[in-house]
């Protein structure tokens, strides 16, 4: 099942370098958003999420801080990195022991050719920033994930392209806002 | 990013600035998509900003990068609701009051009804507004209620409907807000 997986894929993973595509919609159903990007996920903590389409953003995760970058806003917003990153579901494909401790896994089937996880955050956790979230492996791994929060706004992200522990560069987890860009602390 | 060409305000037949303000004063149900960065010069945010604008009343819901988790803000004259953060919904008369003792953010919420539409807010309500004008009768800049709000692009006019702004820088102080429209909707008014 799932959670086979899982294992599978995240056995002696260090780091995750891919593409992503996102569909946010909103609590009837209705399409809000379309958007893609590149995504890089580097243990324990190390996180790179890079839209590129329909506009720019960037989010890093250094290890200490997360930032947050919009060029056409000339904006960055900087804050510690805290445990919304550690209960966010893809945390937990670089350090899948992390999944029980936050999350009820529960095998959530077969459908559209995958295997599904269903994760419901638990204690404190349950504060979290979603009511579920589901993870669809294919052989290649991890290849969708979707997240309902609370107020039934539904994301679908599909990844492809990985690759696994890739060598990344230095500079793929480090940040320094240009010049001219307000730097905000995160609220 | 390339730096925005500063618009020139130029004296202009006022005519055809009043035109241009009577049209868009007249969109009163619209919805908009698009991102906003909020700051108060030391602390902020930014995400992506749905609104929703009908005769009475707003919804308003700004989703976070990534996760898109989301916190909704709808409300009309009487009163305003919160909803998606943590501690369970809240609500309030006042909207900005609301809004500020829940996310610490000052957004004048119900001027910007106006101002994202190049129109001055409610003149009871804030003050006279005093507004700059390019050579096209656009605002470049609007000035109420202690905020500077700057018009740096423009949307041209379409089929049935008015020019609207693309790209509004809005300070008071060390609050700021920044917001790029992707995309105006115009109801049937």
């Amino acid at each position: 099942g799932a959670r086979d997986d899982l294992n599978a894929f995240t056995k002696g993973l260090k780091g995750l370098d891919g593409q992503f595509a996102q569909q946010v919609f909103d609590a009837k159903g209705k399409l809000k958003e379309s958007s893609s990007g590149k995504v890089a996920l580097s243990a324990p903590r190390l996180f790179r999420w890079e839209y590129v389409k329909p506009y720019p953003q960037l989010i890093v995760a250094d290890g200490k801080t997360v930032w947050v970058y919009d060029p056409d806003l000339q904006q960055v917003t900087k804050r510690p990195q805290g445990a919304e990153e550690q209960n966010s579901p893809l945390s937990a494909l670089i350090d899948p022991g992390k999944l029980d401790a936050q999350f009820v896994v529960k095998e959530d089937g077969t459908a559209d050719g995958l295997d599904w996880l269903l994760l419901t955050p638990k204690g404190d956790a349950a504060e979290a920033s979603f009511r579920s979230a589901r993870l669809g492996f294919a052989k290649a791994g991890l290849v969708k994930m979707q997240v309902v929060d609370a107020l039934g706004q539904r994301t679908e992200i599909s990844f492809s392209g990985w690759k696994r522990n890739p060598a990344f560069p230095a500079s793929t987890f480090r940040y320094a806002p240009p010049k001219g860009v307000d730097v905000i602390g995160g609220g | 990013c390339v730096a925005q060409p500063a618009r020139q305000v130029v004296p202009v037949a006022p005519a055809q600035a009043q035109a241009n303000d009577t049209r868009r004063g007249a969109v009163v149900a619209w919805d908009l998509s698009g991102r906003i960065a909020v700051s108060n010069g030391d602390r902020g945010g930014s995400g992506r900003i749905d609104w929703q604008q009908r005769a009475g009343g707003y919804t308003i819901s700004l989703g976070a990068p990534v996760t898109r988790q989301s916190w909704r803000l709808s409300g009309d004259e009487l009163g305003a609701r919160l909803e998606g953060i943590a501690g369970g919904p809240r609500e309030g008369a006042d909207v900005e009051e609301l809004l500020l003792s829940a996310t610490g953010w000052n957004i004048p919420v119900r001027a910007m009804q106006n101002w994202v539409r190049g129109v001055g807010g409610a003149v009871h309500e804030y003050g006279p507004t005093k507004l700059a004008y390019d050579a096209a009768g656009l605002p470049v800049k609007l000035e109420q209620a202690g905020w500077s709000v700057e018009y740096q692009d423009w949307y041209p006019a379409g089929p049935g409907r008015p020019q609207l702004p693309k790209r509004i820088v809005a300070r008071n102080g060390k609050a700021s807000v920044k917001l790029v429209v992707d995309e105006w909707g115009l109801a049937p008014q």
